[in-house]
């Protein structure tokens, strides 16, 4: 009896730990994403959705669903990479474009 | 003994070739559909806003009509190219770069070819 | 020998400054040769009417539209509050006249080292007497806006880049730069569409001529079913390519509006207007 309460609450433990450590997970990349926006916006380049991505991501991880969270937050962060790839690539081409 | 053997030898890859057919007919199918309808989904391919396609009313004419693909496209490997990321060719192009940016999946964009190539 | 080498490298980097340095009224006169050599059809005057300049069938439901233009409620509403003194007894008639000055707008505060917009001017003119600014966008300000513009019909747009001053023509080229820069998840430049896309139809809609854009602001647009200014609408345009917009009178479209303006400096003002 004594053995399994015991074995019971070191499961639980573990479960828990494990829980918090996900969570951990989730928030360092829910804020390297936001700090990757917010880089892609200080050259004038974020998209459109790349903030509600984050946004629905938080709301997902609130009520549990990491799997969505997560997969929001890399949606995210790939916006805003790709946007500042953008932004580099148009510095060099805009001027191409004028009509002269 | 011998001849059990041999029967599995013979028949063997017949088995496993009558279903596995079917199942690529299927999926070929499957994804040519798929193409079909992200390519008019609005908020994905959205194609017929410039291009003239299919059965399509109130096409745009912004892009070539999408017709005889298959000729025009004899590699689809360039047809890919031009839907994943048509800056490659044109850095210019208008048209959005749809794999790229991710507008669309990667699966979607090999099913647009799929659907593409079949008009 | 030297000498030539010399005089033929100062005309050569003469040149080349002058080709990567266009100043702005080479960039208008081509920008206006590109549009009336694309739609020869229509005068050059007629571009302040947007897409109806080049559409002859849409311009037919326009002018229809016009008869009972559903920008006049907004020019009321526009009137009353300009009659309407401040708390503080004064009005608008005091920072801006009859109100008749659309003609003066944008321009480059040389003091202030920053593009003056009529909307942005209709704040000061509130905040410098008490009174709280007003959303820009739509709403009151659209509607002082609208009024102004209505008793500015047909003043000419003369947008002015100081040449003594090297932080005007710097705004003036962020905001070309803006215009001509791919941006958002869909990768459009406003010139992609408006530029060499103009004419052509997305899907049922046919895209206006860069031209005379903004001179009929603000617009009732049907799609709104109210008054939007010229910068709500470069907001729309932002979002419509996935990419994030920048607030209302924002250095963005301040700048973007300057440029813009210039390219249709000869043209006439014409606002408030109807549109789609």
């Amino acid at each position: 009896m004594m053995k399994k309460t015991i074995l019971l609450s070191v499961l639980a433990l573990v479960l828990s730990f494990s829980q918090v450590s996900a969570n951990a997970e989730f928030e360092a990349a829910w804020k390297a994403a936001d700090e990757k926006r917010m880089e892609a916006a200080a050259v004038g380049y974020e998209w459109r959705d790349t903030k509600k991505f984050l946004k629905q991501a938080k709301e997902a991880a609130e009520q549990g669903d990491l799997d969505k969270a997560m997969k929001l937050v890399a949606k995210a962060h790939e916006q805003s990479e790709d946007a500042i790839t953008q932004q580099a690539r148009e510095v060099h081409l805009w001027s191409s474009r004028v009509i002269r | 003994m011998l001849k059990r053997i041999a029967v599995v030898v013979l028949l063997g890859p017949l088995l496993m070739l009558a279903p596995t057919a079917g199942l690529v007919a299927n999926a070929d199918e499957a994804m040519v559909a798929l193409g079909k309808e992200v390519a008019f989904d609005r908020r994905k391919g959205n194609c017929l806003s410039c291009h003239m396609m299919d059965n399509g009313s109130l096409p745009g004419n912004q892009g070539p009509a999408l017709v005889a693909m298959k000729a025009r496209f004899p590699d689809r490997e360039v047809l890919r190219a031009q839907i994943y990321n048509p800056l490659e060719k044109n850095p210019h192009s208008i048209m959005p770069p749809f794999g790229l940016h991710g507008i669309i999946s990667e699966k979607e964009v090999d099913a647009i070819v799929d659907y593409l190539l079949t008009l | 020998m030297k000498k030539h080498v010399a005089a033929l490298m100062v005309l050569f980097a003469a040149a080349s400054w002058s080709m990567l340095f266009a100043g702005p009224e080479d960039d208008r006169m081509a920008f206006e040769k590109y549009f009336t050599s694309k739609f020869p059809e229509t005068p050059k005057h007629d571009f302040i009417n947007g897409i109806y300049s080049i559409d002859p069938p849409s311009r037919e439901q326009w002018l229809e539209i016009e008869e009972f233009p559903p920008y006049e409620l907004s020019i009321d509403a526009g009137r009353s509050a300009w009659e309407k003194p401040f708390a503080n007894g004064k009005g608008y008639a005091d920072c801006f006249g009859d109100g008749a000055v659309r003609g003066q707008y944008p321009y480059w505060d040389s003091g202030r080292k920053e593009i003056i917009t009529m909307e942005l001017a209709i704040n000061e003119c509130r905040e410098a007497n008490g009174e709280e600014p007003l959303k820009y966008g739509k709403g009151k300000l659209a509607d002082i806006s609208a009024y102004m513009s209505f008793m500015s019909r047909g003043q000419k747009i003369n947008v002015i880049i100081p040449e003594d001053d090297p932080d005007a023509l710097a705004a003036y080229e962020r905001g070309k730069q803006f215009y001509y820069s791919k941006r958002g998840q869909l990768n459009f430049a406003c010139i992609d569409c408006h530029g060499s896309g103009s004419g052509n139809l997305v899907r049922a809609d046919r895209l206006s001529p860069a031209l005379g854009h903004v001179s009929h602001w603000p617009v009732y647009r049907s799609k709104w079913g109210n008054m939007g200014t010229l910068h709500r609408r470069f907001g729309g345009c932002n979002r419509q390519v996935r990419a994030a917009s920048f607030k209302p009178q924002s250095p963005q479209y301040r700048e973007l509006e300057l440029f813009l303006t210039y390219m249709s400096n000869g043209l006439e003002y014409n606002g408030p207007g109807a549109r789609k």
